[in-house]
């Protein structure tokens, strides 16, 4: 499967989203503070798993088995859900 | 500037012990994190939870990109027991951001008392072998306390979900520290969503503890083995102990 022999995906993920935060705090620090930067490292540290959870689901459905895809399918409704939650309340 | 710096160094600092830590007694980053925060940082509760929960994905993805090329993820385990583990730390997070911050450090307080007795005990318990994964429902239902405290405390979870696949369920120890590690990354995305949209998350935090856990945790693992881990286990559980105790009263 692509997930296993791909897992490195999942470090540069990490990584990127740690480089665009350094870039964001430096500029913090040298009095330019860009929060957007900021929430943009953020989100890219969320999104690395959450993307690895759809190249997992992707792949399976690919290859016919519908019970690993319907169960990474509820993982990620709980993911879209706490964005709901946290955007309405 | 230089207090936002200084402030930055002290942080990697407290990241590189909490690395070494973490690497020898074999626990996660996130129940020494918090109370470092709270108590020698003088964070505010609810900032430290937030910052904690979204290192924690940081450490965790990066190990578990490990256990994954070393095949040691059991995914259809992983995927049956995320999404209850995932609602209850969509559930845990919206109770911290709704309660006043004092309440909150005292329930981390708690949490951590009990959490470091689970610590304490396991370390006396041996580890199951594991044939067959059984007790599939007592599993996924228990899942739901293992994210509500992740959500809660800003803890990754893995102090809760091992114990409970392997002393419950019967999945191999190996198998149960990788596949927990690689469920942490979507428990903690589940709860950190809730933090950073309520923009708790401080950055400087996130950034100085992943740059301080991850060589930390490297050099721990390589030249601190030869310490025997069970008795490091027990004094941490003990000290994490008093700091829980600090917390509550």
């Amino acid at each position: 499967m692509i997930y296993e022999t791909r897992s490195e995906i999942l470090r540069w993920g990490i990584i990127l989203g740690l480089s665009v935060l350094v870039v964001a705090l430096i500029l913090r620090f040298s009095g330019v503070p860009v929060p957007q930067l900021e929430m943009a490292g953020l989100l890219i540290i969320i999104a690395t798993p959450i993307s690895f959870l759809l190249l997992i689901m992707g792949e399976h459905l690919l290859a016919g088995d519908r019970r690993i895809t319907l169960l990474a399918l509820l993982t990620l409704v709980m993911l879209v859900l706490s964005a709901i939650v946290s955007l309405t309340r | 500037m230089y207090l936002d710096a200084l402030k930055f160094l002290e942080i990697v600092s407290g990241g590189i012990g909490i690395g070494l830590v973490s690497s020898v007694a074999g626990i996660g980053g996130g129940t020494l994190m918090v109370p470092f925060m709270i108590l020698i940082l003088g964070i505010d509760a609810k900032v430290a939870i937030a910052s904690s929960l979204l290192t924690v994905i940081v450490t965790s993805t990066t190990s578990s990109a490990v256990y994954l090329k070393e095949r040691l993820v059991n995914l259809k385990l992983a995927l049956t027991l995320e999404p209850t583990t995932a609602l209850g730390a969509i559930v845990g997070a919206l109770i911290t951001i709704s309660l006043p911050s004092m309440t909150v450090k005292k329930i981390f307080g708690l949490g951590l008392s009990i959490i470091s007795i689970i610590m304490l005990v396991r370390t006396f318990i041996r580890p199951k072998e594991g044939k067959e994964i059984r007790n599939w429902p007592f599993g996924i239902a228990s899942s739901f306390i293992a994210g509500l405290s992740s959500g809660m405390l800003g803890i990754g979870g893995g102090v809760l979900k091992v114990p409970i696949m392997n002393l419950i369920m019967d999945v191999p120890i190996k198998t149960a520290v990788a596949t927990s590690s690689f469920m942490i990354g979507f428990t903690a995305s589940s709860g950190s969503i809730v933090y950073i949209l309520r923009q708790l998350v401080d950055p400087i935090l996130v950034v100085g503890f992943a740059l301080g856990i991850i060589p930390g945790a490297t050099i721990g693992a390589k030249t601190l083995k030869r310490i025997k881990s069970k008795y490091i286990k027990v004094l941490f559980s003990m000290i994490l102990i008093y700091a829980g105790l600090r917390l509550l009263l």
